[in-house]
């Protein structure tokens, strides 16, 4: 599991990909906070809204029904004060004030009446006959002003049963009822006003806080929650809508949250003065919400055409970061996959441009670096070169110079000039005006010099045979490095035996390859010896110059390459055949310079790195 | 990176398709809800008696986003008479009926055909074959058998001798047929003689028949039946005193004249529901059309003098907008 988890760790995404898709997140993260906190602001805002809206509804409702209540009281009050304690039953009749008063105001009024405490009909208005058979006394608003008398006593609706009314009417009717005093004959005793208010003009007043939707109303109650107003009235009446009246009843004036049958409701409560009657606004929370659904729908699509935009801002702005770096990412990976003058991205933002100008630069002060220390070992190799072939003249010049000198101590001055002839014109090959690289021919007239140098100084104890094929005469060499092979075959081939030394140099073409041969019928040597030969820092034993066979293999194979070199083949007591393995290159002088240049090593070890 | 691509273009696609699917809704939320066109066709549509039908009517009609259509008609004095009207309304592209038919039989098949698309309800009465459409009807039975409970009450079961004339109403309707029904069951065992019945059409000859055949009892099986008897007998004063008469009645008349005390007992449907649950009906066939139409029956009140204004009485048998 560890394994697996490490495994994820080391799944790297793309920058774009972690720009893109962490800023689309925070952006929608914002977004959704934002978008909800301003849902809910504005449904908090609509909710108070409402509940302003409701409670200017029932104020505006209220004051009309204060003032129409409130003219009802008047007409009470005048009939009292001015038309009945002014009048003496017994002589007084008070029907034409109660006409004036009725007629002033007959669109609110249904009658106007006063009984005796007994219950018997002192005046009415308008003039019916009066049912027969009426128990008043037992009428709730007649026992109602008898037990309070100081009061006015505001009904519920009811159906007003006083008068005969021959056009079938019956009129629906709210009673305002008081205790008063009549005088009959001097004396007083108590009776009941009564004041029918039209119970249409209350409803009509309720009807315009109502508006077509049956899921915020407005209704008005008495103090025992008893309905007075409803718009479904009836349907309450008959059990075929229920409404929560007895618990309003219960409610302080202002705005309160209630639950009825599922339905969670906004109720405004507004009480009516003296009445006890209270106004009852309704409104569901289903009807706000229904309100709302235009608004959560804008808020929704809102935001998802903000998510949108954020997506493709995001990608927009992610790809303008990520892509001048992944650009540059390309540079480096061209660069690492081994081309050392890639095309480094200068581009996009300021930090980035300034990082792909300092990685250029630096790839091109690497460059210029790796081509210093190219140049460097390449005077390093010649340096080396020039070292190995200092090494060659020290010991020749002193054994050629030793033979002269004995020569001319014997007096044998003419080959003494021919040892000095020949000394000369090895010189000049081995000088050369300081080339490495030399003609084929110029190595074998070196060869020739040598050996005709030696043959002197051995006495002609041995032959030499040059077998060169003229094709390769002109071919290009490293100079110097048939000499020590002679010089070899000389000091550990021939110089030891009992019979005629032979050497023998043989020169060709094979195939894009030039070789040099240098045997000898010599003592040989065992193979292991031969092994040990071209190794470094081997242990053979060194004659002569002192400078082995090594010599000259390292100097071929730093010029030509690792492929070149020296090929050694011996049998013991056969003798011994070292063999030279260049490339095929005809000498010219631009050949000679890139040569010289060791450009044919550098194309040589690029050939080979290809291979591998 | 490719398949990431197609993942950020199929989330734009379906964010995009969220979008347009909102904005789709966001219109039809701002359009107003289809109102249905409903007729209502009843006999004599101004009579008073209709008042607290048409109020629950009118009810239902504003809960229910309803126009309704309260087709104005005179007494129909034919079948033919209240076809044409029907034809009429239909024609006007209505997309419901409410019909009060004057005769239950032989009209099946005329307004099978004439109602194919449009929703109806009958009210008051069903029409044969029964249960073929949806009506609303008071309990015709039970009014026929309280009215005559109502004379057993009064007359504490001793009917023996006692003469009884019935005003039968419409017998074309099934309504009157189930309420005389209820009525003579009822009064099978009683005693009581049942010496004539006569229906709507012969109505008009209650004086000559009550002359020559007196009655102790009058019973009326509806409302303008109710209302002819009421007029016969003030006509009549000394028939007054020694005739009865109980009746079946919904409009201000026969309430003025049960608070008068001319009839004695009322049996009276509840018309307000009865109208309300019409329109509600027809509502629910107007927005499921693949349901049928659900038939059902409402309640009535016995009232008489002593207890007409009983708060309860007094909610339903007095309409409140005068």
């Amino acid at each position: 599991m560890r394994r697996l988890f490490q495994k994820k760790d080391r799944k790297v995404l793309p920058i774009q990909l972690i720009i893109s898709v962490s800023f689309t997140i925070v952006s929608i993260c914002c977004m959704g906070i934002l978008g909800i906190t301003l849902y809910q602001f504005l449904v908090q805002k609509m909710e108070d809204m409402t509940i302003e809206s409701s409670e200017q509804i029932l104020d505006q409702t209220a004051i009309n029904l204060e003032t129409y209540l409130r003219n009802m009281r008047r007409i009470s009050d005048t009939m009292y004060y001015s038309v009945i304690k002014d009048k003496d039953l017994a002589t007084d009749t008070m029907a034409e004030e109660m006409n004036l008063l009725y007629e002033a105001n007959k669109d609110n009024l249904i009658s106007i009446a006063c009984y005796t405490n007994a219950g018997e009909l002192v005046a009415a208005i308008p003039v019916s006959a009066e049912k027969e058979d009426l128990h008043i006394i037992q009428q709730e608003w007649f026992t109602d002003a008898m037990e309070r008398m100081e009061n006015f006593h505001f009904s519920t609706p009811h159906v007003q049963n006083l008068f005969d009314n021959t056009s079938y009417r019956y009129y629906w009717v709210v009673s305002l009822s008081r205790a008063v005093e009549l005088t009959n004959n001097g004396s007083s005793r108590l009776g009941v006003l009564l004041v029918d208010m039209n119970y249409s003009s209350i409803e009509q007043l309720l009807q315009k806080a109502n508006t077509d939707n049956s899921m915020e109303y407005v209704y008005l109650i008495d103090r025992e929650g008893e309905i007075i107003y409803h718009p479904r009235q009836k349907l309450i009446y008959m059990n075929l809508y229920e409404e929560n009246n007895r618990k309003a009843a219960s409610y302080e004036d202002g705005s309160h949250q209630e639950y009825f049958q599922g339905d969670e409701r906004l109720i405004t409560v507004k009480t009516v003065s003296y009445t006890g009657w209270k106004i009852v606004s309704v409104t569901s929370k289903r009807s706000l919400n229904m309100g709302l659904t235009e608004t959560r729908l804008f808020f929704v699509m809102l935001m998802l055409l903000t998510m949108l935009m954020i997506i493709v801002i995001n990608q927009l702005v992610s790809s303008s970061i990520a892509k001048p770096l992944q650009r540059l990412n390309e540079s480096v990976k061209e660069w690492e996959a081994g081309n050392m003058n890639p095309k480094i991205y200068v581009g996009g933002f300021s930090e980035v441009e300034h990082l792909g100008k300092t990685l250029r630069s630096t790839v091109a002060q690497i460059r210029q670096l790796m081509d210093d220390i190219l140049v460097e070992q390449e005077e390093k190799r010649k340096s080396e070169l020039d070292a190995l072939q200092s090494q060659i003249n020290p010991h020749f010049l002193y054994n050629t110079l030793d033979s002269i000198v004995w020569m001319i101590e014997g007096e044998r001055y003419d080959d003494a000039v021919f040892m000095v002839t020949q000394l000369a014109s090895l010189f000049r090959v081995s000088l050369s005006r300081g080339k490495t690289i030399i003609q084929v021919s110029d190595e074998i007239r070196h060869a020739k010099n040598y050996m005709n140098i030696q043959k002197i100084r051995y006495k002609n104890a041995f032959t030499v045979e040059f077998q060169i094929e003229e094709k390769i005469l002109e071919c290009c060499t490293v100079k110097l490095v048939i000499q020590p092979l002679l010089e070899n075959a000389l000091y550990y081939g021939v110089e030891g035996m009992d019979g005629d030394g032979e050497i023998r140099v043989r020169g060709y073409q094979k195939g894009e390859d030039l070789y040099i041969e240098v045997s000898d019928n010599g003592i040989g040597m065992p193979k292991e010896m031969v092994e040990q030969l071209l190794a470094e820092n081997n242990h053979v034993p060194k004659k002569g110059s002192g400078v082995g066979l090594i010599n000259v293999h390292n100097r071929l194979r730093l010029r030509f390459g690792n492929s070149y070199g020296l090929e050694i083949e011996s049998i013991p007591d056969e003798g011994t055949c070292v063999r030279i393995h260049l490339p095929y290159i005809i000498y010219s002088a631009e050949t000679q310079r890139r040569l010289e240049g060791g450009k044919q090593k550098r194309q040589e070890g690029d050939r080979s790195s290809e291979e591998t | 990176m490719r398949r990431r691509r197609i993942y950020g273009i199929i989330i734009c696609l379906g964010l995009a398709c969220v979008g347009f699917w909102m904005l789709l809704r966001m219109w039809r939320v701002g359009q107003e809800d289809e109102r249905y066109l409903v007729s209502v066709i009843v006999s004599d549509s101004s009579n008073d008696r209709w008042i607290a039908m048409k109020q629950g009517m009118e009810q239902a009609a504003g809960d229910c986003q309803i126009d309704l259509n309260l087709v104005s008609t005179g007494p129909f004095l034919s079948l033919e008479e209240e076809l044409t009207v029907i034809r009429r309304e239909l024609s006007n592209g209505v997309d419901g009926v409410i019909l009060q038919m004057i005769s239950s039989d032989g009209v099946y098949e005329e307004l099978k055909e004439l109602l194919e698309t449009e929703a109806v309800m009958f009210l008051e009465t069903d029409i044969e074959p029964q249960e073929c459409f949806a009506s609303i009807v008071p309990d015709n039975t039970g009014m026929g058998e309280a009215l005559a409970d109502c004379i057993l009450r009064d007359y504490k079961n001793e009917l023996e001798g006692k003469r009884i004339g019935i005003l039968g109403g419409n017998q074309k309707q099934i309504a009157m047929q189930q309420r005389l029904s209820g009525f003579i069951k009822r009064m099978e065992h009683s005693n009581a003689q049942i010496c004539w019945i006569l229906d709507d059409k012969e109505a008009d000859t209650i004086k000559e028949t009550e002359a020559s055949t007196p009655v102790d009892i009058l019973v009326a099986l509806e409302d303008a039946q109710t209302e002819r008897a009421v007029d016969y007998l003030q006509e009549t004063q000394e028939r007054l005193a020694s005739c009865r008469l109980y009746g079946e009645g919904v409009s201000e008349k026969t309430v003025y004249y049960l608070d008068r005390g001319v009839i004695a007992s009322l049996v009276v449907p509840n018309e307000f529901h009865m109208g309300y649950l019409s329109v509600k009906e027809i509502d629910r066939q107007l927005s499921y059309p693949s349901t049928k139409g659900e038939s059902s029956q409402v309640d009535f009140l016995v009232v008489d003098k002593e207890n007409l204004y009983d708060a309860e009485n007094q909610k339903i048998l007095f309409p409140i907008v005068q």
